[in-house]
Formats: structure tokens, sequence, C-alpha cells
């Protein structure tokens, strides 16, 4: 059978509480603070009562040291670190929502490519309407891989 | 302050939001100049820690994650740049140790306020550096050991023991056998 280390006593986690965050409960974990652990330092024993007449004096001591204060110079370079708002916020908003929406995504993904097919055929050198018929059918049957469309009509007696 | 509220900062913050920006600049400033200054013990230095520091934030802000507060990272990436320049500064200055002035208290020394702040911000100075940096998390600026032992990722059981040697040193330099310098 192997006996654990006993338990410490009330007086011993005190102590060691008050060796590590002071004589001064206010500076304890607030699990810490418990009634029992508050009442045995209001009337502590004498070995406490030393370990805690030490640990003021060490309270009071870094107490008197003062919070080192940063220049108004350094927090104009922080700023100046900062980033710069996007030239265009609202078409950087767009395009979050667009990202980020499972639903907006496909539907702007489609659009784009329809805006972009339109442009597309517009700017092309066949899009646009030539004015002559002839050369619509021309490119048209083309298209569907019927070389001469005249011969085609000819010869299925149309003419 | 919830970590979405400042999740919504930081996302406006890093969007461009001057407002948001200086609020954040504001806000973490002091408690970063003040951890870096007492681990570095150089204006100079510290003001080039807390730049660093928040360089990397104002990067990391697009893509943040709220996974720990803002406060946190930032203290850490500060104490590890801390961290890294006192290696680089004790590799440089391996043949002619910096002069230490003695501060000491002497037995019955009624020293004046001044004499009495250098005294102990010497000796917190000398104190061994994971040691220094758990005594001002917690006790000059304030963090709980919950919040303190995150920054210096430690468990809290390991923070508390760095707490207890630094003050154990901080009395052996200060206290022992003097009058407490407190006049």
């Amino acid at each position: 059978m192997v006996l654990g280390d006993p338990e410490p006593s009330l007086e011993d986690r005190v102590i060691a509480l008050v060796e590590i965050h002071g004589a001064d409960p206010a500076l304890w974990p607030p699990t810490a603070r418990t009634a029992d652990a508050l009442s045995l330092i209001a009337q502590p024993p004498v070995r406490l009562s030393k370990v805690m007449a030490d640990e003021a004096a060490l309270d009071g001591l870094l107490a008197d040291v003062r919070r080192p204060e940063p220049s108004p110079e350094l927090v104009a370079s922080l700023m100046a670190d900062a980033p710069r708002p996007k030239s265009s916020a609202f078409w950087a908003q767009i395009k979050e929502r667009l990202r980020r929406s499972p639903v907006l995504a496909p539907v702007g993904g489609a659009a784009a490519s329809l805006v972009f097919g339109l442009l597309l055929g517009v700017l092309s050198p066949y899009g646009g309407s030539t004015g002559d018929d002839a050369d619509t059918d021309a490119m048209i049957y083309a298209a569907l891989g019927i070389d001469d469309f005249s011969g085609a009509f000819e010869e299925s007696g149309f003419e | 302050m919830s970590l979405v509220h400042e999740s919504e900062e930081i996302a406006r913050a890093a969007g461009g939001d001057r407002l948001a920006q200086s609020a954040l600049v504001t806000r973490h400033t002091p408690g970063i100049y003040a951890v870096a200054f007492r681990m570095l013990r150089n204006r100079g230095d510290a003001e080039d820690v807390v730049q660093e520091t928040f360089l990397r934030a104002w990067k990391a802000m697009p893509g943040w994650e709220p996974r720990a507060k803002l406060s946190t990272w930032l203290h850490r990436v500060a104490l590890n740049l801390c961290f890294d320049r006192l290696r680089r500064t004790r590799e440089r200055a391996t043949d002619s140790p910096p002069e230490q002035v003695d501060h000491g208290l002497g037995p019955g020394e009624q020293l004046d306020q001044a004499q009495r702040v250098a005294a102990i911000e010497e000796a917190i100075a000398k104190l061994p550096d994971r040691q220094r940096a758990a005594l001002v998390l917690c006790r000059l600026e304030g963090h709980t050991n919950i919040e303190a032992a995150s920054i210096m990722r430690v468990s809290v059981d390991a923070l508390e023991s760095l707490l207890a040697r630094a003050r154990r040193t901080l009395k052996m330099q200060l206290l022992n056998g003097k009058d407490h310098g407190l006049g």
C-alpha cells in the first residue's frame, strides 16, 4: 500500500498563497479567497503572522513602483503603421458578402460570366450585325458545319 | 469586452477604420509598453518591441480568429520579442557583463523615495527573465494568474512557482535583516 503526501493544513495552504500572491487577499485568485482562509488571516497563528508581515512589506515596496508610460510619439507611429482604408469600401463590401454567402456566391459568379460573355460578344469582330444577311447566314451555317448551304438547297430540290 | 465584440472591432481596424485602430492602440499600448520596458529596461528597445508587436498585429488582423483575447496575443508576442532581445544581448556581452549599480538598502538606512524605488527596480531587473515576466504580469500589471500563464504559455502551477521564487528573491535582496527601507 502506498500512502500519498498528507493533505497540507489550512495554515500551510494559506502560507503558500501568501508567498505567491502577497498578503492582501484582494490580490489572490477569487477561488482562493475561501471563508476559512480569510478567517485564518484575520487572526493568524505566529508562523503565518511572520510570513504575512514579510510579504506585506514586499507588497508595500512593489506598490511604490510606477508604471512606465509610452510616449505620444510611439502612439502616433503605431497609428501611422496601421492599415489604410481601401479605396473603394463599397466594392470591397460587395466582394466580401459574395465571397461569404453560400447562395450569393454562385449567383454572383453566373452574373459575372453573363456580363463577361456579353462584353466579349459585343467587342468581337463577329459579334455585331454586319448589315449583310448573307454574311450572317454564312456564319450560322459555318457554325453548324454546313459548308455550302445554297448547294444543299439545290440538291434537295428546294429551288 | 467580449470576444465577439472584440472581433468586430478588429475586423473594422483591419479594414482601415481609424477609430477602431485608435481604440485598440489606446487600450493595449500602455500595458504592452510597460511589460516591454520592465523586461528590457530601455525606452528605445521597449518602443521597438511595441512597434514590432503592432506591425504583426496589423498583419494578422484580416484573418483574425477569436480563439484568444487580443490582449493575450499582443502580450505573448511582445514578451517573446523581449526574450529574443535579452538572449541576443547576452550572447553579445560575453566578456564584459554590464556594470550593476548597487541600490541595496542598508540596515536602518533612511532612503528617500527615489532611492527606494531605484533599489526595487534594480532588484526586479536582476530577477531571472521568466520570474521577472511572471512578477511584472501578475503583480505590476494586474493580470490574473490564468491570463499570465496563458501569455507565458505555461501552466498555472508553473506560473505560481515562478511568482513564489521571484518574491522570495526580492525579499532576500530588499528585506533580509533590514529595515525594509521604509524609514
